[in-house]
This record gives structure tokens, sequence and C-alpha cells, in this order.
């Protein structure tokens, strides 16, 4: 940035100035000038303007509900609190024939699976790129699922992609894809068991499954680990339920694994937090609730917030589920079409790009 | 020993003199000065008289009556120093950016946050032609150049219309 066009204000006290504005507003600004567009753009101030918003700005929560007419859009929500913001975005791949699976969601970026494609999508920026496809296994026996998160260690965005069998007891396939270098390597060894839940959950830069043994259909559920850095697998218990027909739904909300088990002999499910990760003696439940209390806690939470209250769809509408009253609220937002698979994650406005430097782009900047 | 005479009526207080690049000397207790990091490494380094070359009398009286008001700082007058703080990043654009290339140079981190965010606040929702007013930037696009941009972000120069007032 040269002196003569900003004669008395040096350039790092712009850059202070930049990094607390709203990522519309950088992309806007972008058309200032060159200089102003090379700042934007560059490494050091994506980076910077993570940190910052990391730190200082609240997170939101986004949840993806697909529209029933597929057609250009989709719905990205954002709840604070208990208000709800609903933005329309335009929908990276333009005319979907299915559903777009939601795979994760990470300092601004979302991972989605549409159609055979995994798309790597910056909702604020609307900058998106396909990742290399990985040919799905031919065998109907196999459950493929997914984890989305960042690598602290090697400053990367991975994707965990599991071939889990379903009836063989023969470990399962792991692959993993780095942003970074673009492509995917194959993880030998790992735990056996058959992962059948939709994508891991992420709790510290670990992605969870739940996991059922293979041809033992007993009570023994635990969670298969991932570590986006050490690229290590671990296992973690979860409470033991003796003799009883259960089964369980992971989700992290603030840095933290929860766990719902359903018990659907006794009509209810109960609620467990990790307080210490990886303690299996530190699993603390906090509350029980029966299903004809609120029906919408059988199928979908979404999201524990501070006050231990749980956000959950029930019917068409997202409630707010208060644990120590049982009493609910209604957050008067309208669920496009409940029928369809509804995904909640916590989600920051982020310059992060999904596309690398020297990569052919379909949407680059020059 | 007048020196000696006036620490005994201030007590234990240690005084210190800001000189502005105007030749305005301000004395001070130390202990309101240290909010300021580059004077705190001068003072460490023994320092009593402080000649701030980039700082003119002007900017220097306003970011005393920060570092006053900031050093008073308790639990029960947050309301207070809140609409301080108000009141204190009221002045023009180019006032401010006076005030925070200052805060930028004597590594006030408080009052360094309180303008940035303030001045960011200001900006947002201005038109990009209003910016460059704002910050005198000259505009060194080509029109076709300024045009690829633009189109390339199409969807952030949408969505009503953007202030294009200077203030």
């Amino acid at each position: 940035m040269s002196q003569q066009q900003m004669a008395y204000i040096p350039t790092e006290v712009i850059f202070e100035i930049l990094l607390r504005l709203p990522v519309k507003s950088l992309v806007k600004f972008m058309s200032v000038s060159k200089s102003w567009l090379s700042l934007l753009s560059s490494p050091q101030f994506i980076n910077t303007h993570l940190k910052f918003s990391r730190k200082n700005v609240p997170h939101k929560l986004v949840m993806l509900a697909p529209e029933q007419n597929l057609s250009k859009k989709c719905a990205l929500y954002s709840t604070e609190k208990t208000t709800v913001v609903c933005v329309d975005l335009d929908y990276p791949v333009k005319s979907p024939r299915c559903i777009p699976q939601f795979i994760g969601s990470c300092d601004g970026l979302i991972c989605l699976s549409v159609e055979n494609s995994l798309v790597l999508w910056n909702p604020s920026t609307r900058k998106w790129k396909e990742i290399p496809k990985q040919y799905p296994h031919m065998s109907q026996d196999y459950y493929c699922t997914y984890g989305f998160g960042y690598d602290k260690y090697n400053d990367d965005y991975k994707l965990v992609l599991i071939y889990s069998s379903k009836i063989k007891n023969s470990g399962n396939e792991v692959k993993v894809y780095s942003l970074r270098t673009n492509s995917w390597k194959k993880i030998k060894g790992f735990v056996s068991g058959y992962i059948y839940s939709n994508s891991g959950v992420l709790v510290n830069g670990i992605a969870h499954w739940d996991t059922r043994p293979h041809n033992d259909f007993s009570s023994c559920y635990y969670i298969v680990t991932f570590d986006l850095e050490t690229e290590k697998q671990g296992k973690i218990d979860l409470p033991s339920y003796e003799n009883e027909d259960v089964h369980w739904d992971l989700i992290s909300s603030r840095d933290s694994l929860f766990g719902f088990c359903h018990c659907e002999s006794q009509g209810e499910v109960d609620i467990w937090v990790m307080k210490e990760y990886g303690v299996k003696e530190s699993w603390t439940k906090f509350a029980s609730v029966a299903y004809y209390v609120i029906p919408g806690i059988f199928y979908l939470p979404l999201y524990i917030n501070e006050d231990g209250d749980v956000l959950l769809i029930d019917g068409q509408s997202l409630v707010l589920f208060n644990t120590r009253n049982n009493m609910y609220k209604d957050l008067q937002v309208h669920i496009p079409d409940a029928r369809f698979r509804i995904d909640m994650a916590t989600y920051n406005e982020t310059l992060v790009s999904p596309v690398i430097d020297d990569e052919d782009g379909c949407n680059k900047l020059w | 020993m007048a020196s000696s005479s006036s620490s005994s009526k201030t007590g234990l207080k240690k005084m210190l003199t800001l000189k502005s690049s105007d030749g305005d000397e301000f004395e001070l207790e130390e202990s309101i000065v240290i909010q300021c990091q580059t004077i705190k490494h001068m003072v460490e380094d023994g320092f009593s008289l402080i000649p701030l070359q980039n700082v003119d009398t002007k900017t220097l009286t306003k970011i005393i009556e920060y570092m006053k008001k900031h050093a008073e700082k308790t639990e029960s007058n947050k309301e207070e120093i809140k609409n301080f703080n108000k009141e204190f990043v009221k002045g023009s654009f180019d006032d401010q950016f006076e005030l925070v290339s200052a805060a930028n140079y004597l590594h006030i981190n408080g009052l360094m946050d309180l303008l940035c965010q303030s001045i960011a606040d200001r900006i947002n929702n201005k038109s990009v032609r209003a910016v460059r007013e704002i910050f005198n930037i000259s505009n060194d696009y080509t029109p076709d150049e300024e045009e690829k941009v633009r189109d390339e972000h199409k969807w952030a120069h949408e969505g009503g219309e953007f202030d294009e007032s200077l203030d």
C-alpha cells in the first residue's frame, strides 16, 4: 500500500479497522482500490480476521434445511439465543436432483454432499469448490459417513470418509482429504464396528461417531474417534445401560460432547454430557425427558445452549426445551419441510477460502 | 529539590511529563500514563520526560482525557465509562484517524479497539465511493478492472442503498 495514498492513516491501522467489519462489507470494499483488494485477499488478513472473529464475534448457529423445491436456494438460518434470522443464499450446486447432505461446519466453511459430489462452501464469500470425487463402494453392505474439521497443527481443513461394513467384522475403510494438498489418502487400520451415524461430531478437532459392535445387538455402544491432527483413531466408552434396548445420538455444543440415549422401553431419553473430555467416568446425566413431554426430542436434538436448554425440531417448528422445568418455547421459525433431515451447527462468518491459491477454481477472484 | 518537595506533596505518586510535537508539556501521574505500552517501556528505561514527535497537542489532550478517565475505572462506574466512550468517538473522521494513528503509535490497546470498532461501525454501510473519500484513497482501478471486481461480487453490492455521506 503506497504511502501517497494513505497520507495519514498507517496501513496497520486500516488493517485493524477492517478486521472489525462483517464479511459482506469486506467483499464490497474490495472495490475500493487494488491495494485494499490485495490486503483483503492476503492470507495474513484472512487468518487474523479468522482469529479475531473466533475470539470476539459470538458464533451463530446455522440450520440447514433443504426446501422441497430444490431449485436454486438453500436456507441458512442463524439463531442467536432465541432470535432466529433466516437468510436465503444461492446454493452452489444449481439444480440438484436430491437433498444435499450436511457434513460439517468449521471456520465459516460448510461441507455438503450433493449428488455424489462433495462441496466445500463459504456462504459468506459465496466461494465454493468441489472436492475431487471418491467413487462410492460398490457393495451395498457398506455405509458411508463423514467428518469435517480443522487440523490446527498443519493449518489445514480435512474431510474424513469412512466406509463401514454393515455385516463383516473386517475393520472400516478410511480416507482423509486435505484441502491444503487437495488430495485424498488412505488411512491404515481402523477400529471395527458398524458406524451408522450421519456425520462425525467435532469436538476439540476430533470427530466422533456412535458405533455398534458387529453381530452384537446388546447395548455396548461406543464412540469411534478420529483426530484430524494426528490422524489417529480412538475409542471412547459411552455410559453403560444394562439389558436395555437403547440407541444413541451425539451432538457437539460449545466445545463439549453430548449424548442422547434413547431408552425406548422406558419411553424416555437421557441427556448426558462428557464433562472431562475423554474420561468415561465424567459422563454426567443432566436430564431425563419422557417422550410424551415433547415428542420432538425423540428424533432431532440440534444444540444445547449454555443454560442447558435443548434446541430441537418439533413437527414444523423450532423449539427451545427447558430441561429443568420441562417447559418449551416455540421460536417461531418455520421449517420448510420437516420430513427432510435438518442439521444445525455453529457457524462464524469468515473469509477462509475453500479454493487454495494456484488452483484453477471455478470462481477465483481473477 | 523542587521535584522532591512535589513528590512529598503528592504522596508517593511519581510524575511524568509528556511533550507533544508542538512542544507543549503535560505533567501526569505515572499510574495514568502506563496504560500506554510505548510510554511504559520508556519509563522502565528510566525516562521521565517523554517527547512524542508523532502526536500533536490537540490529539494528545484527547488521549490524556481518555487515559485519565480509564484510570478511574472500577466495578461501579462501568456505565459512566461506557457513556464517556460513546462521547469520545463522536468526532469527525479526520479527528478519529488522528486519534487512532496516535493510539496505534502509543500502543494503547483499549483505545485502539474502541476507535477501530467505532470507525468500522461508521463505514460499514458506506458506499465504495464514500469510503475512498473518507480514507483519502485514489481509485487505481481502470474502469474495466473495477467492473470486473464488482461483477465478481455483485451480491455484496446489492441489498439496499449504501450511505454516500462523508461523516
